[in-house]
């Protein structure tokens, strides 16, 4: 055992979890947003977060240097979860924070029960779902260095090479420096592609002529001329060296230019290997494409209702809306809303349909706040590190067997006589016969005389006027 | 006449179309009939008035939530994207003010682009990218810029107005234009 050997003090250094918390992930600058604040919750996690046995949470011990104060944790929340940002600083003072904010959105998350799918280019004019492929298949799930990847059918979602297609002018300076100082490994990368193409062409030869099986099996030998004309013969023409190159340097294919927005000459990608289309347009992804937030393969669960039976939506949950449609800032948007903590573009935003309060217009009198009712049908991480959330509208067959309903604005003016009545009746009132008495002024209960209605309502807008 | 009988009727905005009807009937039918249907016309005018009146109550409280909400809704000021992920202090007035003050590119843009701003002199569109409206040379706040590049870019500036490719005072008139063809909603020149 390598820890036996250990000295007393290494092994200590070896099984602290303190020494196994991981570096803070740099979150990518936007480039474009000229706006932002520095104490927003960042769209995915930076650094672990810690949690700590209630027995020691007691006193106050975290594993740390010294004890975090109860003020900020165990007296603040139940569940204290926090994260920290320097074990000691130049105060004497551990700095930590909350880190509640992913771990709760995490936990909401997963009560959605949706599997993670890899990213697919969704098309909401027509009604065609897209389809769910789990990340976790063997054969999509390979890096570079996954052993997965000798199956010929296999796909990767990551590459050892930079993106070249988000580079700067600068990094790519950069990035060509290193290629041109591993010169010789990758002239020795491309003598063994010239090996395995002629062993290739060797073999298709003995094939078609069915006589030289004999010599498959010895090594194939080659001299530096024929070499030179090989590496002649792919400058000569960028159709093939575009492959080669992408294959010996293991970089990311840059997205696909019409054929008529290029030149004759370009160098052409190879077949694409990638996990999903989606990063053949937008790049590779940052993360796992699963982002670890669940690991549930399938999207085939079905909810039984003890009373209704089985159901083929879950069920439905509230999102918030956060920015209705209509102008903002100057120009027409989209409403945005989020589910668990989630944002996400309402999809139906664009429909003509308007089904709950606070969506077209910001409303101040819905009490806490404009939310609809949703049914999330899908969840993948973007090449970004954000979570993908599709969702529709919550139908009234969804929600029925949860007896949950959309918010309506309460009336504050008497409903007409009929509909009044028709709570305390046992019988559907008959609108077409004995038509209901709405006007006597003596009966007239629902608004006082009409007169003195126009003359309050001209007062309150002769108020509202001159205000 | 009966018409003068229900002339008391508060609906006299219905005169006009109400006198006509009731004249065809009282030619049409007996006297003794005339009166109720008269007061049934009454009636279905009176209660068509009376959900006007509704409407416009419920307009009227309508419009009066949507000029209460409007003011609160411009200090709504982040810009939500997709997949943000937001807890409850991220809708908190401390967080919102934060999202109103514009921030400065964090990154040089000449080094990633390996460009020398003094080459750049004779591209006025480049060049006013870091004036301001009125001519001014932007601080290296706004351009983010690092200083050898700052001071390039503004040398470049001043030599761009030195030699009279670029107003001092003013953007360029091309991107003034560009600017003003984009506002009446022509479309750009670009």
């Amino acid at each position: 055992m390598a820890t036996t050997r250990l000295s007393p003090a290494a092994s200590l250094l070896r099984n602290s979890r303190l020494f196994a918390l991981p570096q803070a992930l740099t979150i990518p600058q936007d480039v474009h947003a000229s706006h932002e604040s520095n104490t927003a919750t960042a769209h995915h996690p930076t650094r672990a977060a810690i949690i700590t046995p209630a027995s020691s949470l007691a006193r106050g011990d975290w594993g740390l240097k010294r004890p975090l104060p109860a003020k900020s944790t165990s007296a603040k929340s139940q569940r204290p979860i926090v994260r920290i940002k320097a074990l000691d600083t130049f105060e004497h003072t551990t700095d930590f924070e909350s880190a509640s904010d992913h771990t709760v959105t995490l936990e909401k998350f997963q009560d959605l029960h949706l599997p993670m799918s890899l990213p697919a280019k969704i098309n909401y004019s027509n009604n065609n779902k897209v389809k769910h492929v789990s990340p976790f298949e063997t054969r999509l799930d390979n890096t570079e260095r996954s052993a997965g990847l000798d199956d010929p059918a296999a796909k990767k979602f990551r590459h050892s090479g930079p993106y070249l297609a988000d580079q700067t002018e600068a990094e790519f300076q950069a990035y060509l420096k290193t290629v041109r100082k591993s010169k010789p490994e990758i002239m020795q990368k491309l003598r063994e592609h010239f090996v395995a193409q002629r062993t290739a062409d060797r073999r298709k030869e003995a094939q078609d002529s069915g006589n030289h099986f004999e010599d498959l099996d010895k090594p194939i030998r080659y001299t530096e001329a024929e070499f030179k004309d090989y590496v002649k013969s792919l400058r000569a023409s960028p159709k093939s060296l575009g492959p080669v190159v992408f294959e010996i340097l293991d970089i990311p294919p840059p997205p696909a230019v019409p054929s008529d927005m290029m030149k004759s000459q370009y160098y052409h990608s190879p077949a694409l290997r990638l996990s999903s289309e989606e990063y053949a347009t937008a790049g590779p992804p940052k993360t796992h494409p699963s982002a670890g937030l669940t690991y549930t393969r399938t999207q085939a669960l079905l909810y039984n209702h003890p009373k209704f039976g089985p159901q083929t939506y879950q069920r439905p949950v509230q999102a918030r809306v956060l920015r209705p449609k209509g102008h903002f800032k100057g120009r027409k948007g989209k409403a945005y809303a989020s589910i668990g903590g989630i944002v996400v573009d309402d999809i139906n935003a664009m429909a003509f349909e308007e089904s709950s309060h606070g969506i077209s217009q910001f409303d101040a009198t819905i009490p806490g706040g404009a939310k609809y009712w949703a049914n999330p049908i899908r969840a993948s991480v973007n090449i970004e590190g954000r979570i993908d959330l599709t969702s529709e509208r919550a139908t009234p067959n969804s929600r029925a067997p949860y007896g949950v309903q959309e918010y309506q604005k309460p009336n504050r003016f008497r409903l007409s006589p009929v509909v009044g009545q028709s709570g305390q009746q046992h019988v559907v009132p008959r609108l077409d016969r004995a038509r209901p008495q709405f006007g006597t002024s003596s009966k007239s209960r629902d608004l006082g005389t009409p007169e003195g209605n126009t003359e309050t309502i001209a007062q309150e807008l002769m108020k509202k006027i001159s205000s | 006449m009966a018409l003068h009988s229900f002339s008391w009727s508060p609906l006299r905005t219905l005169g006009s179309t109400f006198n006509s009807v009731s004249t065809r009937r009282w030619n049409s039918t007996t006297a003794s009939n005339a009166a109720p249907n008269a007061e049934r016309t009454l009636n279905r005018g009176y209660t068509s008035s009376k959900r006007r009146i509704l409407n416009r109550k419920r307009f009227i409280e309508n419009s009066k939530d949507a000029s209460e909400s409007r003011p609160l809704e411009k200090f709504m000021t982040r810009e939500w994207r997709a997949g943000d992920v937001h807890a409850p202090h991220d809708l908190s007035p401390a967080e919102m003010s934060k999202w109103r003050n514009s921030v400065g590119p964090s990154t040089d843009i000449f080094d990633a682009l390996k460009l020398n701003p003094l080459h750049m002199y004779k591209n006025f569109t480049i060049m006013s990218e870091f004036m301001s409206n009125m001519g001014r040379i932007k601080h290296s706040r706004e351009t983010g810029l690092r200083p050898v590049n700052q001071r390039k870019m503004a040398k470049a500036i001043r030599r761009a107005i030195g030699l009279g490719l670029m107003p001092s005072v003013h953007r360029h008139p091309e991107i003034l234009a560009a600017r003003a063809m984009a506002r009446s909603g022509r479309g750009s020149v670009f």
